[in-house]
């Protein structure tokens, strides 16, 4: 009996170790709807419903995950997918298999954002408001390029046609106060604070994080008002490929068969080239190792605007004590069209990922080419190339403290080329090095805690320094910061922290920051933020002496000191499945804030940069997102802005009323997906006063005075419709600016250019590849 | 390596992506020897030509073979340049039978006879009152000056800057053809100056011979990249 009793726990035990060891379950995740599998889910399993000391697994190209069992007990599991809401459940070890279905995250509440802490964190759980523009919505929505897409989507964000090329606006901000990043990168080559825009690679995006306001605590000088932080994808499948193709209508014929033998043969031909683009974005993962490239390659045409009506400048009085009445000036010369760029560029970025439990290191490169193709007869145009390079690591010392370092870098060169003669020249090199080493912690309860301390050097050469000769001029900054992130209970939880800015040209500096989120239920958060903003003069407004051809001076001031802002917000958020709303209001104080003025002396007008008085801000802004019915989602924000005036005189080119509205309509059948998405942004009418000269009749002398320039309101109407088959190809018709909005006004003056740059409605086509899933699907046939 | 593959053709995309082709045909039209007008210090800076035997007056530098004024008695020359403004040798300009049509845009190539002009055409001739150029920063401040000491400027030199941000540089009316100085507009700043690309024909000084012109470009075929232009580009040919 003894031995029966032996031999029978023998074989049960042999056969619990067979059953736990070599049974499996196969869980199968797909879309609800199309019933498309989800490629690279992350399925978490354990067999306790707290999930401690879990499994993990992705699915594979079907979809399909293989959960080896644990134990004998229920096993539980979680299932996360990038755009979809997490799922949970469980099921018997008896089972043998399992389909599960997830939806997507129309709301947006799972997801992670990094931006306002530096460190992950689901949003809803981020002391910090943060607004998220999801990379593969964008590009649903048949948004060309991301300055298309940020103007539709972010209230009070404003992308403009000025002289030297893109001039962005947020808050009452010029680019100047936002800063751009990539992965947590700043990138160089800036005009007044704007980079080339055509940089970022709409198809490589994950996410974009905006966080409005002050953050200089983490990210130093320039994120005095904004911070838009581009997080760019990384797969998780092992093997993935999405290309694409786009064609738009032209904005203009300029110049119809251009001869060889036509003088400007070159000129007309590149102002005329093709509204394409097309992309490729392949990644592949292999155990430990990730790669992830992103092409991109866009070309557009140029094309002019008009004007029908003279120039006409109106003189208050408000303005201009000195004057006796209003006075209207009409320029005797027609208006000249304005002309906007045509542009060609590619941008290529190569990602190395190696990942284990404690340790991960991240190689990165870029580059960036882009010919930029004016309407100005003066046989050159200009052409830029960027080089970006970096590597970032990771190590968790022990599971409450990990130590990161990563050193960036980033080239920047433009050149003037020539249109006749294969011929360039360098006008302007830029390089930023940066190094950062940053300790995070969160070995006391509830706390997670950050030090960092980053140096920034930054060398820019220009011919514009001095006589017209290459010459460098640089800055070098080195901050330390150190931030605090307190979760006191589930509904309190403050955020503090401080950085230190020492440079030899300013000196020291000090920018503290609180943020406090208080959430009285799941549904509700009330967060309201502190924070202190700076913004270090940059090297052309320290440097800059440039006579343009004797006409002008545009000078630069070693004198100038930084500005620094005082920002204050209060918010409101509520949210459940089908609704959130967010509101804050903001205030925003600048001291010292650095301007360019005209100043006369010498025979000539001098462009100089100042510190001058101090400006305020204050505003209102608020997202709405409601989801509707199941196929209906409802995305809505407003902004209001009103900025203090300067002695009677508003120089701020903001619009008071700022509104983005989208409406997105899905359908999903089996293997097959319909997405239409309307959406309209609006900005309101802006007043503001440009500075000039006026002479009086019967006085031969001018006097300094300002014009007011009255712009109108208007909105711009995108549609687009895709449809999307077995998950493998996709195809979208659109249109954009589709009620044909023309400007009747290019703005005030030859200074100034303030309007939308369209050329009216334009219709485009675009398809897109998962070359990945076709070719496996054609393998399959086979 | 099959999952390098695309990796390796997106940077073959990349190098073989972006590229500018030079495949334009020499320039067989002509340009400029050097830059006129307010640029090289002197405002009244014309540069005469003759058309029938192609001789250049003035080339060198500015009033050199002839001075502002003496062109009126001279016959030996038929259009003139001071930057982009033009004169024929007719009206307030010269004592010629000058003047100048316009042939409307483009159609450089296809007027090659004299009988495709107009049966009675309206030669426009040079005026004084409807054409102005630009102030050389030292004519001007010696204009000011002298206002200043006549009493019919208030303040001082400093007061009356050369360039103005939003009107432009200071202008001073000249005699010259209003119909040829159409063949170019100056706007700016930054400096664009965009032809017209109509044709016109010229009457010589004689009033015998016929040119057509069409100006081209600011800018000379092989202008240095940041050269500041005027060495302007044009087609010019004999109609018979």
């Amino acid at each position: 009996m003894r031995i029966k009793i032996i031999l029978l726990f023998l074989f049960t035990s042999l056969f619990s170790y067979t059953f736990a060891a070599e049974k499996a379950v196969r869980i199968t995740v797909l879309e609800t709807g199309t019933e498309q599998p989800l490629v690279g889910a992350y399925v978490e399993y354990a067999d306790n419903a707290e999930l401690k000391d879990p499994k993990y697994i992705v699915t594979n190209g079907d979809g399909v995950a293989n959960l080896p069992l644990l134990s004998a007990k229920t096993h539980y599991y979680k299932i996360s997918f990038l755009g979809f809401i997490p799922l949970t459940g469980s099921f018997a070890p008896a089972a043998s298999s399992k389909t599960v279905f997830m939806k997507a995250d129309v709301m947006g509440m799972n997801e992670i954002v990094v931006t306002g802490s530096r460190a992950a964190h689901p949003i809803k759980y981020s002391a910090v408001t943060t607004q998220i523009l999801g990379g593969k919505e964008l590009v649903e929505a048949g948004y060309s390029n991301l300055q298309q897409a940020l103007q539709q989507e972010t209230p009070g964000l404003n992308i403009q046609k000025v002289g030297f090329g893109n001039e962005i606006s947020m808050q009452g901000l010029d680019a100047r106060h936002v800063l751009f990043l990539m992965d947590g990168e700043r990138m160089t080559g800036d005009m007044a604070g704007n980079l080339d825009y055509e940089r970022f690679n709409l198809h490589a995006i994950d996410r974009i994080e905006i966080v409005k306001g002050a953050s200089s605590t983490l990210y130093g000088s320039r994120a005095a008002g904004a911070v838009i932080n581009l997080i760019t994808k990384k797969t998780t499948q092992p093997l993935t490929i999405d290309a694409g193709v786009r064609y738009g209508q032209m904005n203009e014929r300029n110049y119809k068969n251009p001869r060889k033998d036509d003088f400007l043969y070159m000129y007309e031909k590149n102002a005329d080239h093709q509204n394409v683009q097309s992309w490729v974005s392949a990644g592949f993962k292999a155990g430990k190792f990730t790669s992830q490239t992103d092409v991109w390659y866009s070309q557009t045409d140029a094309f002019n605007m008009y004007q029908h009506e003279h120039d006409r400048k109106v003189y208050p009085q408000e303005a201009n004590p000195f004057l006796p009445h209003d006075i209207i000036i009409t320029d005797v010369a027609p208006r000249p069209p304005m002309g906007i760029e045509g542009t060609q560029h590619i941008s290529a970025t190569q990602k190395l990922f190696f990942d284990t439990k404690n340790f991960k290191l991240q190689i990165y490169g870029g580059t960036f080419f882009m010919n930029t193709f004016d309407l100005i007869q003066d046989m050159t145009f200009s052409q830029a190339a960027n080089w970006s390079a970096g590597v970032k690591a990771s190590y968790n010392v022990k599971d409450w403290f990990s130590i990161n370092v990563s050193m960036h870098s980033d080239f920047y060169d433009r050149y003037k080329r020539h249109e006749r003669i294969d011929h360039r020249q360098k006008v302007y090199d830029s390089r930023i090095l940066q190094p950062r080493l940053t300790i995070t912690s969160d070995y006391l309860d509830g706390h997670s805690m950050i030090f960092g301390v980053e140096h920034i050097t930054d060398d820019l050469t220009s011919d514009r320094f001095v006589n017209r000769k290459m010459t460098t001029r640089s800055l070098h900054e080195t901050e330390y910061f150190l931030q605090d992130e307190w979760t006191i209970n589930p509904q309190w939880m403050i955020s503090a922290g401080i950085r230190t800015n020492f440079s030899r040209a300013f000196g020291f500096m000090g920018m503290p920051k609180l943020a406090v989120k208080y959430s009285p239920t799941d549904n509700w958060s009330i967060r309201t933020n502190y924070s202190m903003g700076y913004r270090s003069p940059s090297i052309k407004e320290l440097f800059f002496n440039w006579d343009h051809l004797g006409m002008f001076q545009i000078k630069g001031n070693e004198f100038l000191q930084p500005e620094k802002n005082h920002y204050f917000s209060v918010g409101v958020e509520y949210n459940n499945e089908r609704f959130f709303v967010s509101t804050t209001a903001y205030g925003n104080w600048f001291k010292d804030k650095i301007e360019g003025v005209w100043r006369i002396y010498d025979m000539q007008y001098n462009f100089e940069y100042k510190n001058l008085a101090s400006q305020r801000l204050a505003g209102v802004e608020a997202l709405l997102r409601w989801h509707l019915w199941d196929c209906v989602t409802l995305n809505a924000t407003y902004s209001y802005v009103d900025v203090s005036k300067q002695d009677g005189v508003q120089v701020n080119t903001t619009s008071p009323h700022a509104a983005t509205g989208s409406l997105d309509y899905k359908l999903n059948r089996k293997n097959y997906r319909l997405n239409a998405v309307f959406s309209a942004s609006y900005m309101g009418s802006k007043t503001f006063d440009v500075q000039d000269r006026l002479t009086l009749d019967g006085d031969n002398q001018s006097h300094e005075a300002y014009f007011r320039c009255d712009l109108p309101s208007y909105v711009l109407c995108n549609l687009s419709v895709s449809q999307t088959f077995y998950n493998k190809v996709k195809l979208t018709l659109g249109v954009d600016n589709m009620f044909n909005y023309v400007p009747k006004t290019l703005g005030s003056g030859i200074t100034m250019f303030n309007v939308p740059a369209t050329p009216g409605a334009r219709f485009w086509v675009q398809m897109e590849f998962k070359i990945d899933n076709l070719v496996k699907a054609l393998k399959r046939k086979k | 390596m099959k999952k390098l593959i695309p990796h390796i053709l997106l940077f073959a995309l990349l190098l073989t992506g972006a590229c500018t082709k030079y495949d334009a045909a020499p320039f067989t039209g002509q340009h400029l020897p050097r830059k006129s007008g307010y640029s090289t210090g002197v405002t009244f800076d014309w540069l005469y030509i003759n058309l029938r035997t192609g001789e250049y007056f003035n080339r060198e530098r500015p009033n050199k073979d002839i001075r502002e004024g003496e062109q009126k008695e001279r016959t030996d020359w038929d259009i003139a340049f001071c930057g982009y403004v033009m004169r024929t040798n007719s009206g307030t300009s010269g004592n010629g039978l000058g003047g100048a049509i316009d042939m409307g845009y483009g159609g450089y190539r296809s007027l090659t006879s004299l009988s495709q002009l107009p049966k009675n055409p309206e030669w426009v001739v040079d005026t004084d009152k409807d054409v102005s150029v630009v102030w050389s920063m030292r004519d001007w401040t010696h204009y000011v000056s002298e206002q200043i000491l006549a009493g019919n400027f208030a303040g001082k030199v400093e007061d009356y800057p050369w360039f103005d941000p939003n009107k432009g540089p200071q202008k001073t009316l000249t005699s010259a053809n209003p119909l040829l100085s159409q063949s170019m507009t100056f706007a700016g700043p930054p400096p664009v100056y965009t032809p017209s690309f109509h044709t016109y024909v010229v009457r010589t000084a004689d009033g015998e011979r016929f040119f057509k012109i069409q100006i081209i470009s600011w800018y000379d075929a092989n202008v240095q990249i940041g050269d500041e232009g005027g060495k302007i580009s044009y087609y010019c040919d004999e109609l018979k």
